[in-house]
């Protein structure tokens, strides 16, 4: 079969090297020894699955273990999905070719909610049946990752739901499968479920029974099986340094997203943005020490040969040993041509002094994200940046050399006016006069570009905005049109997201279970790689919901109450919802909440309910 | 410092990568070597690696050229070890010679290059030769070309040196001589279309591989490792 494909598919299709394997630091184990088999399925295609961290963790950590084995399988891009079609060739894994179904165990990923009809497509060109009732003897069908915490939507699919740290419990739930695996692709399902059900952190939703109110809302969601817990917690992994961490990751031939090593400086951010689902659901911070950094790195270097060393985290620039870091890295390794890169930067002027310092080819423009453009609705979400802060941002990075500055914004968020919109538009048209000025000063013929990027917000589960509605689309577009005719000037450049995509997004991020069947029914009507502009399709959406009677603005434009029972309260991610609720209420009233990692506890009790605790071991530095 | 040329192969397990993941690859192999890389001056430093003409995708061949620039002087066999050690399956590094600084560019001395094509072959082997020589004697052989501004025809038959219908122990095969580097290149796919057109005779999947590449002097063809040194 792999023959046939190399010499009759692959030739025939864009990217061969997406399906080809081989890779350095592949690890191909012998099928027959192994007790339990995992595929791993990012519902995307290769080059952006090929960039994510957490697959290179779990495939180090599973295949470090004589009896498991962790193989790859991307979602085929649509003409190779056309070729294994007309051929009728199961979707296969890149490691050693074996059909999805032979597998005792299918992890998907759930990085975006744009992702979910692609997921329906893998399990379909997998040949295997689509609901989890369907599949009484597995393969044994598993999400994980942070559209877990409210997975809902996607609950008749799967089997179970892995929430949390995946590396602190996949390989307990691999054990636990090994007692019932039955030959190829097959597992006892119904014991193991069970037995899965008692690990913190398993969620299995069919052991759960939900029941609606006339109106659309949930009644009660109640656990139907002896097994279940009541509400089921995430893991967490407590010490982030002493955790497995893959010095050998797999090095891609073809140009991946992020094409370089990935040093993974902390999990978790409490600065405590309210509309950000990372800010809440990964608490709390958990950073390495620079020393086991300094290790990692040169395993990295000495395993992969990348160019690049990126400092990942959700605010790499609040790494409380960020600076020694940087320069213990460029002294080691600028000589041997390896660079360092900062994939985020916070709103000031020490994050840009770190950029100053690691980008000594001023190539691409500096990003930063205000979120919103008035100092009233930036204390609303939280965003603790003050105009200042962007100000003297900007000024240092066209002092710097820099030409070209993205500012990232967000419309559409909780109680914002015209007001707020306009100052969008007065900011970024006063960054460029900065620019002329700072260019103009130094002498230089090049003038200054600011991009304003602006996305539409998405209230996401366990967030204190669960509660609030999205903006209408209608709406949205007044807003997107007004932004456009105040940002009209030379050197600015107004880019906004898609609306559609952004309403289903909310529709999916807060949806309940009844929308699995407009999930299937999207998928049917010819959806699929929903996050790809070329393919996203809103029509077959919209035909969709109206097949199955779902309203989607039931999910996307209502304002929930505050003791209303959602979809996802039975899922336990740490953050008690008294604490959303508190930080809904300071929202409204326009007063900031703290960081908690250097100014005292908050309040959302996930150290004291899960016995975990903010691990610094630097000292604050300076903002500015 | 020192100047080296790398005869490598690359094989099925890396037939479809392209020029440019070949070389990002090869970067790799010498930085998790450690061999020191020689950087270019100004902004934006890369390492001083140049390569024979561009392999097409989907294309193997048993002798692919690179000229490397190392900042120290290490022994050829030290190197040679080293990058065995690093090279993935189906990178074959071969034979290494140092070369002089005033060598020039592979991609500039190096004017020719055979392919095989093997794969199941519609025609006899006598059918095979008459088509051949029928479309040899030809003075213009047009295939199309996609451009940057649309298709336009080329005419391949002054780049093709030899096209024969051969035999081995494995079945037969197509074997042709073809113009290639800075001054032009003629792909194996666009002689395949020509012959096709010509009188029908079809390869089924293909499989192509580059067998030589040479540096034609008018009279003799020579190897780039004896070329430069
Ligand atoms: S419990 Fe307190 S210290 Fe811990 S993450 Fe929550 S707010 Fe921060």
């Amino acid at each position: 079969m792999q023959q046939y494909i190399r010499d009759r598919i692959l030739p025939t299709v864009q990217k061969p090297a997406r399906y080809m394997g081989n890779e350095w630091n592949i690890v191909k184990k012998s099928w027959e020894d192994v007790k339990v088999k995992m595929a791993f399925a990012f519902p995307d295609v290769y080059e952006v699955g090929m960039s994510h961290l957490g697959l290179q963790i779990l495939y180090g950590l599973v295949n470090e273990q004589p009896d498991f084995l962790l193989e790859r399988v991307f979602a085929p891009w649509v003409d190779m999905e056309e070729r294994l079609r007309k051929k009728e060739i199961p979707l296969f894994s890149l490691e050693s070719y074996h059909p999805l179904k032979d597998f005792h165990v299918i992890g998907f990923t759930l990085q975006y909610e744009m992702s979910y009809t692609n997921i329906l497509n893998m399990l379909n060109m997998a040949q295997l049946p689509l609901l989890s009732e369907e599949r009484p003897h597995g393969p044994l069908v598993i999400g994980g990752g942070p559209c877990a915490v409210n997975p809902e939507p996607l609950a008749p699919f799967f089997d179970c739901f892995l929430l949390g740290d995946s590396e602190e419990m996949l390989l307990e739930v691999l054990e636990v499968v090994g007692k019932y695996v039955e030959g190829e692709g097959k597992v006892r399902k119904e014991p193991l479920l069970k037995e899965l059900a008692g690990i913190q952190g398993v969620y299995v939703p069919s052991f759960y029974r939900v029941q609606y109110r006339e109106d659309g809302t949930v009644d009660n969601v109640t656990p139907v099986n002896e097994a279940a817990p009541e509400r089921v917690k995430r893991r967490v992994l407590d010490d982030l340094d002493r955790s497995y961490f893959p010095v050998k990751p797999i090095v891609p031939y073809t140009e991946v997203v992020h094409d370089r090593m990935m040093l993974e400086v902390m999990r978790g951010c409490t600065r405590g943005c309210r509309f950000c689902q990372a800010g809440m659901v990964y608490r709390p911070v958990r950073e390495r020490r620079m020393e086991t950094l300094l290790k990692q790195a040169e395993e990295l270097v000495a395993h992969t040969g990348h160019e690049e060393i990126s400092l990942t985290s959700l605010s790499t620039a609040d790494y409380s040993c960020v600076r020694p870091l940087i320069s213990t890295l460029l002294d080691t390794y600028q000589d041997r041509g390896i660079n360092v890169a900062l994939p985020s930067l916070r709103v000031d002027a020490f994050s840009v002094d770190l950029a100053r310092e690691v980008q000594k080819v001023r190539k691409s423009g500096l990003t930063f994200a205000p979120e919103a453009g008035s100092q009233r609705l930036r204390d609303v979400i939280n965003k603790n940046v003050r105009e200042e802060d962007l100000l003297s941002a900007v000024t240092g990075a066209f002092k710097a050399g820099w030409t070209g500055i993205k500012l990232y914004f967000m419309i559409g968020l909780p109680t914002e006016t015209e007001g707020d919109l306009l100052e969008i538009a007065r900011l970024a048209k006063e960054v460029l006069a900065i620019g002329r000025r700072e260019l103009k000063e130094q002498g230089k013929k090049a003038k200054p570009t600011v991009t304003v990027s602006v996305s539409s917000f998405v209230p996401k589960a366990h967030t204190p905005f669960q509660f609030e509605p999205q903006d209408d689309r209608q709406v949205l577009k007044e807003k997107q049109e007004l932004l456009a005719r105040h940002l009209r000037e030379k050197g600015l450049k107004f880019k906004w997201h898609n609306r559609e995509m952004s309403f289903l997004e909310a529709v999916f991020a807060r949806g309940s279970r009844k929308l699995a069947g407009t999930i299937l029914a999207a998928w049917k009507n010819g959806c699929r790689f929903d996050s790809w502009e070329e393919h996203f399709n809103f029509d077959r959406w919209q035909a969709a919901f109206e097949q199955t009677g779902v309203n989607p603005d039931f999910f996307a434009n209502r304002r929930v109450d505050y003791d209303e029972v959602l979809p996802w309260d039975h899922i336990d991610v740490g953050v008690s919802k008294r604490y959303l609720i508190k930080e809904h209420r300071r929202a409204i009233e326009e007063s900031t909440t703290s960081d908690c990692r250097w100014d005292g506890c908050t309040g959302c009790a996930i150290c004291q309910r899960f016995g975990v605790d903010n691990r610094l071991w630097g000292e604050r530095h300076a903002t500015d | 410092m020192q100047l080296i040329r790398i005869k490598f192969a690359k094989g099925e397990e890396l037939r479809f990568l392209s020029h440019l993941d070949l070389m990002r690859t090869v970067q790799r192999i010498f930085r998790r070597a450690r061999l020191p890389l020689a950087y270019s001056q100004g902004f934006n430093p890369h390492p001083k690696i140049a390569y024979s003409p561009a392999l097409p995708v989907g294309v193997t061949s048993d002798t692919e050229y690179l000229d490397v620039e190392l900042a120290e002087k290490l022994q050829l066999r030290e190197i040679k070890k080293k990058l065995v050690e690093q090279s993935p399956p189906g990178l074959e590094i071969k034979e290494l010679v140092e070369i002089k600084p005033e060598a020039r560019a592979l991609n500039v001395v190096i004017n020719r290059a055979e392919y095989e094509v093997r794969g199941d072959i519609n025609i006899s082997r006598d059918q095979c030769a008459a088509c051949l020589e029928k479309l040899l004697a030809k003075r213009e052989i047009l295939v199309k070309k996609t451009t940057k501004k649309g298709m336009k025809e080329k005419n391949i038959r002054p780049g093709i040196f030899n096209l024969e219908c051969a035999e081995d122990q494995s079945g037969p095969y197509l074997k042709m001589l073809v113009l290639a580097g800075s001054l032009g290149n003629v792909r194996p796919e666009q002689v395949l279309e020509a012959i096709d057109k010509e009188c029908a005779l079809r390869v089924d999947t293909p499989r192509i591989k580059r067998t030589g590449l040479y540096i034609f002097d008018g009279e003799r063809y020579l190897s780039p490792l004896a070329e430069g040194c």
